[in-house]
């Protein structure tokens, strides 16, 4: 018998230009059928220019941290175009302090949308990660992975973080974040271990294996992409979510203990002490920019969830 | 039978996330360091709560507190089953034990949950079943449009918009903030005595089931009912609104789903009425998700309630919870989320035994 030759590619890690450019091609694909549907393309366009907005804070506003009042005309303002309203207001009025409010709403939602993303971005990676791991791999991992996420569940989220931050006796954002971020992956990991549990029965993974891929290639390259679709959605509607619930907590007063945050929640609190019923819209500009947000996001993850995973349709 | 072995293995399931729930309000309030601890079971009274003060060496060597954190979970763990909960200092004045507390604080929030539940699904399940029906009209556009804005509305924000609107809008009714002192009659005070901190004037809470409405019902206390019962308004159509997103969604969803579905063909061809059709063949199994749906809804209600009763000075546990982070009262912060915790397991295991009763095809 002669030996067997196997053509290995030399190089093992070379970029490769043709799967990228097949991917790219199905994204377009995706786009294109995200935006037959008119809500899911109101919705990402929307989106779209919340993140526009973030960029153009993060690069082209100067203290993009800190509110900026005016203590020598602290009175709230309303908007021009507001019954009653003067062009001193200009077009999104002023809060208590003097702070203009579209300045502010501006840089707070740089804000809003920076901590939020990277509390849902970072939890769907480490929740995605060991979700792979439990279901591909089973066994006592998997079992007290449920039993901890299920732990997790039994507690009302807010309160979860409000006893969390008081624990550790900080309320700065990081704390605040990576107490959020403890809480999030547990959504991710049971998301991708339950479509892990079917995935790795298909074919494909048998052919893998048979191959001689390793366990760590297997969960990596084969069963973990084909469990992303649904991971995507949750992302997407998370995001909404997540920022509300931030603002909520700078609501209830997990400000940093700094009043010149920029951050919707806080902006409502700032709107909220100078008397809201004289001021209404101190209250109602920050929350308007929140909700529509929220549920631009919403539209979106919805139409996301049509495309990528027509059973699940709402 | 079946049903009880199922009653029986789910509640067996329910002991090791009950004390995970434990290891984790444990982990909160002991591992931080022993003052904080101490400071669980301390009440003003005792002077400063410092493991080092020697009022305190009673409450040290019962709960074990100089020892290793697994030797404390332990006897942490017995407190908790004797109703030793500790002292919360930030509700009431002068400070009570936690479980007193949770007595005068939890019926309020349970009136209010219940009410904006009942209420979202009164309205919730005949609307989405004519949305449903109505397909692609513009009345189905408009249910979906107001559930999307539904359950995507901040709480805090929905409630703060609905005290400007009553405000301006109905002055002279005075529908907003918590129960007003003024309505109580003279004759029965007597049924309501308990004084919260922050308050210049005592808040009530009342006798014997303390629910304040039922109270007033019982007591014949008719102006203080119709009081409370106006209070209740604005932080319920707050939290309904909220509900009723998720509501009809979902029963939108599982009409439009099941209204494929070939016995409901079969039915329309046998020649049925519409409305046997509409309510028997597709709404009934339509609603079966509904039940299983109820548990994650009140996850998010419960996490609504915090900032509704925030939001409106209603004097429930959420309320407590906020005060307690505010006023570091480290008793109150666990027992608040202790409570949250123990009654969102007993609402998802009820859910789930009432699924299991009305779907037969499950499997137990």
């Amino acid at each position: 018998m002669g030996s067997v030759t196997v053509n290995r590619p030399a190089h093992r890690w070379r970029f490769d230009t043709e799967g990228w450019r097949r991917r790219m091609r199905e994204y377009r694909l995706l786009l294109r059928l995200l935006m037959k549907s008119p809500p899911a393309a109101v919705g990402l366009i929307i989106v779209l220019v919340y993140v526009g907005i973030v960029v153009y804070d993060q690069f082209f506003v100067a203290q993009n941290d800190v509110m900026i009042p005016n203590f020598n005309d602290t009175l709230p303002r309303a908007p021009f175009w507001w019954p009653g309203g003067t062009a001193a207001g200009g077009w999104f009025g002023k809060t208590n302090n003097g702070i203009d409010l579209g300045d502010a709403m501006l840089k707070a939602i740089r804000i809003d949308l920076m901590y939020s993303s990277f509390v849902v971005l970072f939890g769907a990676l480490v929740g995605c990660l060991i979700g792979v791991f439990a279901g591909y791999r089973g066994g006592l991992f998997d079992e007290v992975l449920m039993r901890a996420t299920d732990v997790t569940y039994s507690i009302p989220f807010l309160v979860f973080v409000i006893a969390a931050a008081f624990a550790f006796g900080k309320r700065d954002f990081l704390t605040i974040n990576a107490i959020l971020l403890a809480l999030w992956w547990p959504t991710y990991a049971r998301l991708v271990r339950a479509q892990a549990l079917s995935v790795k029965e298909l074919k494909f993974v048998e052919a893998a294996r048979a191959a001689g891929a390793s366990d760590t290639r297997i969960m990596v390259k084969h069963v973990l992409p084909n469990t992303l679709a649904p991971v995507f959605v949750q992302i997407s509607l998370d995001l909404g979510v997540v920022t509300q619930i931030f603002a909520a907590l700078n609501f209830i007063g997990f400000n940093a203990g700094n009043l010149f945050i920029p951050e919707l929640g806080n902006l409502i609190v700032v709107g909220d002490t100078a008397s809201f019923t004289t001021y209404p819209w101190t209250v109602i500009m920050p929350g308007l920019v929140l909700l529509i947000f929220t549920v631009a996001v919403n539209l979106f993850g919805d139409g996301l969830r049509d495309v990528l995973d027509p059973r699940a349709r709402r | 039978m079946r049903l009880i072995l199922y009653v029986v293995r789910r509640l067996l399931i329910l002991i090791p996330t009950l004390l995970g729930v434990t290891i984790i309000t444990f982990v909160l309030s002991h591992a931080p360091g022993p003052n904080l601890a101490v400071a669980v079971y301390c009440t003003p009274r005792l002077g400063a709560c410092n493991i080092n003060n020697p009022l305190l060496k009673p409450i040290v060597d019962q709960f074990h507190l100089r020892d290793p954190l697994p030797v404390q979970y332990v006897y942490y763990l017995a407190g908790l089953l004797q109703g030793d909960w500790g002292f919360t200092t930030s509700a009431v004045r002068g400070g009570i034990p936690v479980t007193q507390a949770i007595t005068i604080f939890f019926p309020q929030t349970i009136e209010l949950a219940i009410t904006a539940t009942a209420l979202a699904t009164l309205i919730g399940i005949p609307t989405g079943t004519i949305s449903a029906l109505r397909k692609d009209k513009l009345s189905d556009h408009g249910t979906r449009i107001f559930a999307l804005v539904g359950y995507s509305i901040p709480f805090f924000w929905l409630g703060l918009l609905f005290q400007i609107l009553a405000i301006s809008l109905f002055p002279e009714w005075e529908i907003t903030g918590g129960y007003s002192l003024t309505a109580v009659d003279p004759a029965t005070q007597s049924w309501a005595f308990i004084y919260l901190n922050d308050s210049p004037v005592p808040v009530l809470f009342s006798q014997p089931t303390h629910f304040f409405i039922l109270d007033a019902a019982i007591h014949g206390s008719w102006s203080v009912f119709f009081d409370a019962l106006k209070h209740l308004i604005l932080p319920t159509i707050t939290l309904t609104i909220g509900v009723l997103g998720v509501i009809l969604r979902m029963v939108r969803s599982g009409m439009v789903d099941s209204m494929n579905q070939d016995y409901v063909k079969t039915a329309w061809s046998k020649g049925l009425p519409d409305w046997v059709v509409t309510r028997i063949h597709i709404r009934r199994n339509a609603l079966l998700p509904a039940v299983t749906v109820i548990g994650l809804l009140f996850a998010g209600l419960l996490g609504g309630v915090v900032l509704v009763e925030d939001v409106f000075a209603w004097k429930g546990i959420g309320y407590w919870a906020t005060q307690a982070v505010l006023q570091f009262d480290p008793g109150g912060v666990m027992g608040t989320t202790l409570i949250f915790a123990v009654f969102l397991v007993l609402i998802n295991l009820i859910a789930d035994v009432m699924y299991a009763y009305l779907d037969p095809r499950i499997s137990l």
